[in-house]
This record gives C-alpha cells, structure tokens and sequence, in this order.
C-alpha cells in the first residue's frame, strides 16, 4: 500500500514540533540572531533631561562667550553634576545590555578611524591639529587657569582678605565670600584640568596610543559610552577655550545634539515596537 | 485559534507567509526610515560641524586645542550614528522575527510554545 502524504500528516504532534523546530532553526539563524537591548525609560529619560540641561548650558555660554563669566573655570559644576550622571547612564546599559557587539567591530572602526569619504575629506583639513599630544594641548589650559585663580586671590587681597589654598571662606562679608567661592571654582578647575591631563598621559604610554578609541560592548552601551565620553570632551573643549568660553556657533551644539538624536530615536523606536507587542 | 484545534500544514504556511510578509514591510519601512532619518542626516550635521569648526578657527572663534577636540567629537559622534543605525537594525529584525512566532504561538499547542520558549 503507497503510503499517504497527506497535509493532514502534519497535524499530529511528533511532526507538528519538527517542523515547527526547523522553521526555529531557519528564522533564528541557528542562534547566529544578533538581540536589540530592551526599550528603557530611564535612558529615555535620563537623555532627554541631559539635552535640555545641555543646550541650555551651551546657549548660556554662547551669550557669555568672550567674558569672564563665559569661561570654564566659572562653569566647572555643569560637568561635575552630568559627569556622574551619564556615567550611571552607561553602567546601567552595561548591566542590561544582551548583546556583546555591536555589528562587526571592523566597519566602525573603519568609519571611525577612516572610511567615511566626505567626513574624512573635512577631517583631514584639521589633521594636524588632531595629532597634537593631548596633555601638551591642556598646558596653556592649566597656565590660564592658575592665572585666573592668582587674579581672584589678589583681588582678594587686595581687600584685605586671605584666601589660601585651605582657607577658602574668607571674613570680608559678602565680597569676601563671593571672592572665595570663585577661588573655589577655579581651584577646582584647575584639579580637573590636570585629571584630563593625567588621564591623557596614560593614555598615551599604552601599547597603542591612538587618538579615537572605539568601545566594546553592545550597541546601547556603544552609544551611551560614546555620549559619556563626547561630554569630557565638551569638557576639555571648554578648558581649552580659555578666555574665548563657547562662540556662538553650532559646532557644538551639532556634535552633542547628534548622540543625543540618535539615542532617543532608537529609544523611540523600541518604544513603539514594544507597546505592539513586537519587542 | 484555540491550541487543542490541530491545524493544518497549509493553514500553518498561510498564517506564516501572511505574518512573515507584514513583518518584511515593517522591517523594510524600518530600515528605509534608519537611513533616511538617522544615518543621511545625522551625518550631513556632522560634516556642517566639521566645515564650522574650520571656519570658526580660522576666525579666531577657537583656540588650535579647542577646535582639535571639536574634530574627534565629531569621529565620536559619527561612530555614535553607526552604532545608532545598527541598533535599531536589529531592533527590526527582533521585531519582525518575534512578530511571525507570535502567529505561529497562536497556533500551536503548548509544548510546541515551550520549546519556543527555550529557543528564543
């Protein structure tokens, strides 16, 4: 007897999950699925609060550029305050993140070290800037920044107020105490500006200095180290400004609003996806 | 449909070729939307970037060191669009795979959803 082949052959159990496993195996690509990490609010959040902060901030010293209150060293608690902020940010993303890279490693860093042709071609223009050791460019950095300290300090004197490194609450009234807390200000400054100094010195006696260093991880941990580290460098910018502060130009604006921009436009994404019930 | 109804292999193919075709538009709509509104533009800002910092140095608006770090801000923020696009990438995939094994789960009895489950 010729043995049938009926569709119906398929509705009993034993063969149902056989088929059903094959088609596992062909959609999940023998497990080769690269998983998205989770929509998260707080990220959405979290980076929605730091664009607001920031682009207040910029736009505020943009107004200020040129004077003294433009300057870093009055400014030094806007980085402090977002600093350990996105740096929770990017441990959180790290703790919930699935996947362990973020495509192939090589393309990005193809396109972040060179590969992008128009980018390239811009960049190349600033190369010789870019080549210039880190810690050296901060030098003329710390010498303002002790400068602008000594200024405050004689001021103080001046008046007949002593504010030494430990002694910063003076006795000269109003005047004296708003003198200390510029101390205060510039002093930490100026212990911010040798950190990024040591931390570029150490950078530049591993194995491999280079000047842009990709991340490993996955792609939400990829973007929020990325976002962590474009503040140090807003940061160092500021430093490096001195006396000039943040023109009123959109530079910068561009380069904080872009990390911002994408990572609220995957958040979004997984947002939509996961309340039609895709994700 | 109830899971104790066995269905048939071609009722099983229908619901996945119909699934699996709504899903490829998404994840095709998806991935069009990536590049329109993520990689194109994004990219097109940081090159205007670039162009300012250049512009903005030879104005005397940013000191050398300045308008250096403004440079490899502008690789970071390249890189964080690449790792943006990826992203949301497998995001569309997820969804779109996840979307055509939910019909299946619709389906199919319990065990077989267990071993599902277990796989994804």
């Amino acid at each position: 007897m010729r043995p049938s082949f009926s569709v119906r052959t398929f509705s009993r159990p034993f063969s149902r999950i056989a088929a059903v496993s094959a088609l596992v195996l062909a959609l999940g690509g023998c497990g080769g699925l690269q998983k998205a990490a989770p929509y998260d609010p707080v990220i959405e959040k979290t980076v929605l609060e730091f664009d607001k902060a920031a682009m207040t901030f910029i736009a505020d010293m943009q107004g200020l550029a040129g004077t003294p209150k433009g300057t870093y060293g009055e400014n030094v608690d806007f980085y402090k305050k977002w600093k350990v902020e996105l740096g929770h940010l990017k441990n959180r993303a790290i703790s919930t993140e699935v996947g362990e890279s973020c495509g192939p490693d090589d393309s990005l860093n193809e396109v972040v070290r060179g590969g992008a042709p128009a980018l390239d071609a811009a960049l190349a223009r600033g190369e010789s800037l870019i080549e210039r050791a880190d810690e050296q460019a901060l030098q003329p950095s710390l010498d303002w920044a002790r400068g602008a300290l000594d200024k405050v300090r004689k001021a103080a004197s001046d008046r007949g107020i002593n504010i030494s490194d430990e002694v910063l609450a003076g006795d000269g009234g109003e005047q004296g105490r708003l003198l200390a807390a510029r101390a205060e200000r510039w002093q930490n400054a100026i212990n911010r500006i040798r950190g990024a100094m040591a931390i570029a010195r150490r950078e530049a006696t591993e194995p491999s200095p280079e000047t842009f260093r990709t991340v490993q991880g996955g792609c939400t941990t990829k973007m929020l180290t990325y976002l962590a580290d474009q503040l140090d460098a807003m940061e160092r910018f500021h430093m490096k400004q001195r006396d000039l502060g943040i023109p009123p130009r959109r530079a910068l604006v561009i380069l904080i609003g872009v990390p911002v921009q994408v990572i609220l436009k995957v958040q979004e994404r997984k947002r939509a996806l996961t309340e039609r019930g895709f994700l | 449909m109830p899971n104790d109804i066995a269905p048939t292999l071609n009722q099983l193919v229908d619901k996945v070729k119909i699934e699996s075709v709504a899903a490829f538009d998404d994840l095709r709509a998806g991935i069009m939307d990536t590049a329109k509104t993520v990689i194109i533009p994004q990219m097109r800002q940081i090159a205007t970037a670039v162009w300012d910092v250049m512009d903005g140095l030879a104005e005397g608006d940013y000191t050398p060191e300045g308008a250096a770090e403004l440079l490899q801000m502008a690789r970071r923020a390249a890189a964080t669009v690449i790792s943006g696009a990826t992203e949301l990438l497998f995001t569309e995939v997820e969804a779109a795979v996840n979307r055509v094994f939910a019909a299946l789960r619709e389906m199919l009895s319990g065990a077989v959803n267990a071993v599902l489950d277990r796989v994804l």
